[in-house]
């Protein structure tokens, strides 16, 4: 192999010691003889050690790990460990899980999807730009798996609130239509429904779960729950608008 | 059984032990450290959602790397770009390093900026050998491109590093 044959990234290679036998003999032979080969070697070196050591010290500038993503072992914690595991899952994976209760009141659904919209950031949803048709075959799918008739202009005829996505999401067996929205201030908003256990109708009701405004009703056999961000009387009077034109 | 149960918890676990590396990856992927905590949060996220396709034999840091990888040049880049990205500015570089003592502060910041002037895909590259000490074919993993594209990128890389970072060689400090 002659001084020409080496080409920078074999040098390269060589360098960080990732050339084969036969490349590394070869070089080590002509660097020997030849001057301007070492030069070449010289113009491709860096200190490896100085650059990893430099950007070793922005490790202590990385953020803390948010609340939501550690793995302590209190209670609140683990029900968000659990939401990943059964909110993230499609429909009928959970058919014949049994789940140990955690809370024994009808508000444990709200629970799991406030952990789970905790979870939320401005560009989960930023990035989403879907076409009005392929909006309309997912609120079609969504409409067939729940029961519950959802007509895209209910979801896109509001000015503070810009529709993003449909998901099925389920709940110890039973679907859960997740609606999510950003507001003009980027703030991720879900509206959930599922099916009521019972069909009487409440009023709207306001509360703040895992941090967050949060405002639910019932009404016609459907249970839902309007959640994000901080602001108790825009959730609630767009929980207003919901309850109207839903 | 549709879902591995104990991959959530393994993940999570693991996570918390590579989050400041995920975040370094993301802020080399962003140039970025606000965007790298979005970045970085959204990958664990993404991660947690895809727990199915977890299994003993994946390693868990190069999965996340791969991930954040996908998501930003997906999903979160073209925003970026059109928001413009600031990591040239001198503020930013200088918050990032104001926590260490006055000597090495100098090196770091020269050097850190040496890196950040590269081209991106120089960039990203250098980051996943030359600071996550990952091997050639590992870093072709991690970007899905081939070894050869790796070898290339390092090579003009190392030319510019070369230069800029002349008192820093070997024997110079």
């Amino acid at each position: 192999m002659t001084l020409e044959n080496f080409t920078d990234q074999q040098l390269t290679a060589f360098l960080d010691g990732e050339a084969d036998k036969n490349l590394s003999n070869a070089i080590e032979l002509a660097l020997k003889s030849n001057a301007s080969l070492q030069q070449r070697l010289n113009d491709l070196d860096i200190n490896r050690e100085q650059i990893s050591t430099s950007f070793d010290a922005l490790l202590e500038q990385a953020p803390e790990l948010p609340e939501s993503l550690t793995t302590k072992t209190n209670t609140v914690v683990n029900i968000r460990l659990a939401v990943c595991a059964s909110l993230l899952l499609a429909i009928g994976f959970l058919g014949g899980w049994q789940s140990q209760s955690l809370w024994d009141n009808n508000d444990r659904w709200h629970q799991y999807v406030a952990a789970y919209q905790s979870l939320y950031i401005p560009s989960t949803l930023t990035h989403i730009d879907n076409t009005v048709d392929q909006q309309h075959k997912e609120l079609t799918r969504i409409s067939l798996i729940t029961g519950k008739k959802i007509a895209l202009e209910s979801l896109t005829s509001s000015e503070e609130l810009v529709y993003k996505r449909a998901q099925i999401l389920g709940f110890e067996g039973k679907p859960l239509a997740q609606l999510t929205f950003l507001t003009e201030s980027d703030t991720p908003i879900a509206l959930c429904i599922i099916k009521a256990s019972s069909l009487k109708n409440t009023a709207i009701e306001t509360k703040t779960i895992e941090g967050m405004s949060a405002a639910n009703w019932q009404q016609d056999g459907y249970a839902y729950l309007l959640i994000g961000g901080n602001d108790d009387p825009f959730i609630h009077n767009a929980a207003e608008y919901f309850a109207n034109i839903l | 059984m549709f879902w591995k149960q104990g991959n959530h918890a393994l993940i999570k676990k693991g996570i918390k032990q590579l989050f400041p590396r995920l975040w370094r990856h993301c802020l080399m992927l962003s140039g970025s450290p606000d965007k790298a905590s979005d970045l970085a949060q959204s990958t664990c996220l993404r991660a947690l959602e895809k727990a199915h396709l977890y299994s003993n034999n994946t390693h868990l840091d190069r999965w996340l790397f791969r991930i954040a990888k996908n998501i930003w040049f997906n999903e979160l880049r073209a925003e970026s770009i059109r928001q413009g990205n600031s990591m040239d500015t001198h503020e930013e570089l200088n918050q990032l390093t104001s926590n260490q003592n006055p000597e090495s502060t100098m090196i770091n910041k020269d050097i850190i900026r040496s890196v950040f002037s590269l081209p991106e895909a120089q960039r990203i590259t250098v980051s996943l050998v030359y600071i996550e000490g990952y091997s050639y074919q590992q870093a072709a993993e991690i970007l899905e491109i081939p070894t050869g594209t790796i070898m290339s990128r390092l090579a003009a890389a190392r030319q510019k590093l070369s230069n800029k970072l002349l008192p820093f060689k070997e024997g110079h400090l």
